[in-house]
């Protein structure tokens, strides 16, 4: 995955560079596959030491994970029933370890489609116009972060950059304390709470952040604050 | 007579600069030395055919060749090329109008002495400008990728007669190429357009659509969760149909990999 070998080659969060990396079922890897992502995450290259040789490879990619909730799936079925314990259920969450779920910004729960839902023959978002307003807020992006140099997106933003671009309204910093102190939050999920608000804001085209883009961030923070598996009667 | 070339060998992604020394002298024997690996030391035997096929022969006296940093291990028959140039200069069958030692020269030969594609066009090329050489001599297949780099002269051939024709007259049979980046910027996104499902493709899901589309925009990580069939995958794929694609503005910090936005 991360790239290697005798005469090292890159692997495949290299090949992902600048691109997105999508891993299906994330809890069926293995976890030391999947843990050796937590630094190549935080900083966007890999390092490979060898006793020959000392690499550094680009590897800045955005993980697209998908996992079902339990072993049989149907843990957060709204219907079907699910046949896991509740020690089962714990333990494949827990495949995921915090670290790694810290690292990711946006959790969100997918819920089976409804019949009638298929069958609706509403117009559906079209993806240019998305593909727009996407790249409308990458432009505005870059031309913030441009000259750090570093990074060209808001998740790449370092401390100091978050301190100058992320400023706040007053009911939107009153949402994030009360949200941090009552789902105990880490303070990597606080920056990267407001990271995404920060996105958020850009995609609706606003200088500062306010309470709305906030908590619109912090409803994709579900598994930080789910007592997954505790539920179970 | 001693001959110099420069070459490249790749170290992960970096290209380092390698001279190739080639002596052609009284004596007996060939030789490589420099820590090639088995693939360079059976570059002679090809390079051998190479020559004969393309009308030149082969040195009957004592050749050796040298790779110099001679401490780090070269590997990849892409020194192939250097060396056969090296050789028919080395033994006076060659008088090239460019001076050889400005000239980064990589190649693989087959046998009949056609040149096939080599790993690494883009790291070598930004490598020979920063050293301040003034030109590429490079296998065709690999001169749109070498071009991106700008401020150097790329020469694509695909025989090893057309080299030596390059060398000796200092014209090219082929046009000389020194696109710039933007020429490439419409190719280079080409390469991805897959038969993939596009948001619109997907009903319903509107907070799901809603997550790709931040972290489309902010480059943020993502985690789906779900039973089976809730179309998890199909989203996620979906992600390409509004993922910007790379387009080169300039000529940045180049690395390797730049077109594959899922994988």
């Amino acid at each position: 995955m991360i790239g290697g070998g005798s005469y090292p080659q890159p692997g495949e969060i290299s090949l992902a560079h600048n691109g997105v990396l999508f891993l299906d079922e994330l809890p069926e890897f293995n976890r030391n596959v999947i843990e050796v992502l937590r630094q190549p995450m935080e900083e966007g290259r890999v390092h490979i030491a060898r006793a020959k040789m000392n690499l550094v490879f680009p590897a800045s990619f955005i993980l697209i994970a998908s996992m079902n909730p339990c072993p049989c799936g149907y843990y957060t079925h709204p219907l079907k029933d699910c046949t896991c314990s509740a020690p089962a259920i714990q333990k494949y969450i827990h495949k995921i370890s915090g670290p790694l779920l810290d690292r990711i910004d946006l959790h969100i729960e997918v819920a089976p489609l409804s019949y009638q839902t298929l069958t609706a023959t509403q117009s559906e978002p079209n993806s240019l116009d998305i593909l727009g307003k996407v790249i409308k807020a990458r432009n505005c992006q870059t031309q913030r972060l441009i000259e750090n140099g570093l990074g060209f997106t808001n998740a790449q933003m370092n401390p100091s950059q978050l301190k100058k671009y992320c400023g706040i309204d007053k009911a939107g910093a009153n949402l994030l304390q009360q949200a941090m102190e009552k789902f105990q939050l880490s303070v990597r999920s606080h920056d990267r709470i407001l990271k995404v608000s920060r996105t958020i804001a850009d995609l609706a085209n606003c200088d500062q952040i306010n309470a709305a883009h906030i908590s619109e961030a912090i409803q994709y923070r579900c598994l930080d604050r789910s007592s997954w598996g505790t539920l179970k009667e | 007579m001693l001959v110099k070339i420069k070459g490249s060998a790749l170290l992960g992604i970096q290209a380092i600069l390698i001279t190739i020394e080639i002596n052609v002298s009284m004596g007996q024997g060939y030789s490589i030395v420099g820590l090639p690996d088995s693939s360079i030391k059976e570059s002679l035997d090809r390079t051998e055919s190479a020559l004969k096929a393309n009308g030149f022969h082969m040195p009957r006296t004592k050749i050796l060749i040298n790779l110099s940093p001679a401490d780090l291990k070269k590997t990849g028959a892409a020194f192939d090329l250097p060396i056969a140039i090296g050789l028919i200069a080395a033994s006076e069958q060659l008088t090239s109008y460019i001076p050889l030692h400005q000239l980064l020269i990589m190649g693989e030969l087959g046998l009949d002495g056609l040149l096939y594609p080599i790993k690494g066009a883009l790291a070598m090329a930004l490598q020979a400008k920063l050293e301040g050489l003034t030109a590429l001599i490079l296998p065709i297949e690999n001169v749109k990728e070498a071009s991106i780099i700008e401020g150097i002269a790329i020469y694509g051939f695909s025989q090893l007669k057309e080299v030596v024709q390059f060398l000796k007259t200092g014209v090219s049979l082929r046009n000389q190429t020194t696109h710039s980046a933007f020429a490439h910027s419409t190719n280079l996104s080409k390469a991805i357009e897959q038969p993939l499902p596009k948001l619109e493709d997907i009903k319903g899901q509107a907070h799901c659509k809603r997550a790709l589309e931040i972290a489309s925009a902010g480059g943020h990580n993502l985690i789906m969760i779900g039973p089976p069939g809730a179309g998890k995958t199909m989203l996620a794929k979906s992600i390409v149909s509004i993922y910007p694609h790379l387009i080169l503005k300039k000529p940045l910090k180049p690395h390797k990999f730049i077109v594959y936005p899922i994988r």
